[in-house]
């Protein structure tokens, strides 16, 4: 058994002795009237309450180092995956990259057909927007 | 029809399959990044559970251990949650389409005197979507190599999430245990009778009760219902975690098969019931 099922199976122990302590408290029942009995109600209560709050801070205490000492068992894949996701970050910058430059060319063959349109009928509306188009070029 | 747009058409069937699955991958991994957000208010609860039990007991007097053990746990989940991410950027077309550009070019280039418009739709449009696939390739090939290279760590990370807030049950469980025994004592303190204040939250029950009784007993049953709904919480970020390692395992499954519509249809339905329990999960905490 490891360190994290060791504490867990602790923790679970002190769970159930704060149940059993909890129903021995709340049968108690209402304080007596009876001064003499109440006095006792008092004793009997505060030794259980404060039993009970041992119990719970313990439990508390158990249940935070049992997952300190689990998550130790886990830093192969966190190593791994931290690694694995910085790649996939430089390799969608990439694309990114590869993307723009596709869009650049695309730029380009509309600059050459533009080209070839206004040489096939040259006219001022014609080389005014092959010249347009290279400009798209220069400045995307 | 032009050889162009026979090849135009043959491509684009391809690429609107393909394109459906990787759009069903970002959406799934859309959802995981939404869910592993939701898991960090259950993983603080070893925290908050402790602050709230140092309130109403001398016996705790610091939550220094509980608080590692939540920022230990949140910065697993952060792990997780960038490798989802990653995923989910891959898988993103909005960055990465060229489509705006080209479509801004079609129609200044349509202008142009003497040249054929359908002859620009038929160039233009057969770039833009050879440009499509080239780069729907590269996405495919960077979703494959996160989801061969990191789904079987992440699926281990998510079992490690499941398995360490198991104690969490424990610890629940306890500060209820001791919430009741508090105001139970404190009930019957005052000659009412407070042997099951579960009872008193009710109906009208506490009415019963004298005045401190009954004040006492609504606040206890004000507690007491903010560790329920952290235990119904604890259920749903359970069921979250199943889900989502549910996703992962489908996406390794059909690496190899990104186009396969089926893959679209799992994934969408495994995404579905995953917000419903992150929605609960957030619910729980708002």
């Amino acid at each position: 058994m490891g360190t994290f099922e060791s504490l867990a199976s602790v923790a679970e122990l002190c769970k159930d002795c704060a149940k059993i302590t909890l129903d021995h408290l709340l049968s108690l029942g209402p304080k007596p009237m009876d001064a003499t009995k109440g006095l006792l109600w008092d004793q009997q209560a505060t030794r259980l309450q404060n039993q009970l709050d041992s119990l719970t801070a313990l439990v508390s205490k158990l249940t935070a180092e049992a997952v300190i000492e689990g998550l130790k068992n886990y830093q192969p894949q966190l190593d791994h995956i931290g690694t694995l996701t910085k790649e996939a970050r430089v390799e969608i910058q990439h694309m990114a990259q590869v993307s723009a430059s596709l869009t650049k060319f695309s730029k380009v063959l509309d600059l050459g057909l533009a080209i070839l349109s206004a040489a096939a009928s040259p006219s001022l509306a014609a080389i005014s927007a092959a010249v347009a188009a290279s400009d798209t070029l220069v400045h995307p | 029809m032009a050889l162009s747009m026979r090849l135009a058409i043959a491509l684009l069937s391809t690429a609107v399959a393909s394109c459906a699955n990787i759009v069903a991958v970002n959406h799934t991994a859309a959802r995981l990044v939404a869910a592993s957000d939701s898991w960090n208010d259950v993983l603080a609860e070893y925290r908050k559970s402790c602050e709230r039990e140092m309130r109403t007991t001398s016996a705790i007097n610091d939550c220094t251990r509980q608080s590692i053990a939540s920022d230990q746990l949140t910065k697993t989940n952060a792990v997780l949650a960038s490798y989802f991410i990653a995923l989910r950027d891959a898988s993103d077309e909005k960055n990465l389409t060229i489509q705006p550009g080209l479509d801004d070019l079609v129609t200044s280039f349509k202008e142009i005197p003497g040249v054929p418009a359908d002859q620009v739709e038929a160039v233009s449009g057969l770039f833009g979507l050879l440009t499509h696939l080239a780069t729907q390739a590269m996405r495919e090939e960077i979703i494959k190599d996160l989801i061969v290279g990191g789904t079987d760590d992440a699926r281990t990370l998510i079992s490690a999430l499941e398995k360490l807030t198991g104690p969490l049950d424990t610890q629940l469980t306890t500060e209820e245990d001791k919430l009741t025994g508090l105001f139970g004592t404190k009930i019957n303190s005052v000659h009412d009778d407070g042997t099951n204040p579960m009872a008193l939250c009710q109906g009208n029950v506490a009415t019963t009760l004298s005045g401190t009784g009954y004040l006492l007993s609504l606040e206890y049953c004000r507690q007491a219902q903010v560790i329920s709904q952290r235990k119904d919480a604890l259920a749903k970020y359970r069921s979250s975690l199943r889900e989502a390692d549910s996703a992962l395992s489908e996406l390794k499954s059909s690496k190899d098969t990104l186009s396969n519509k089926a893959l679209a249809q799992h994934l969408y339905a495994i995404g579905a019931s995953l917000q419903s329990n992150v929605e609960a999960v957030r619910k729980a905490y708002n």
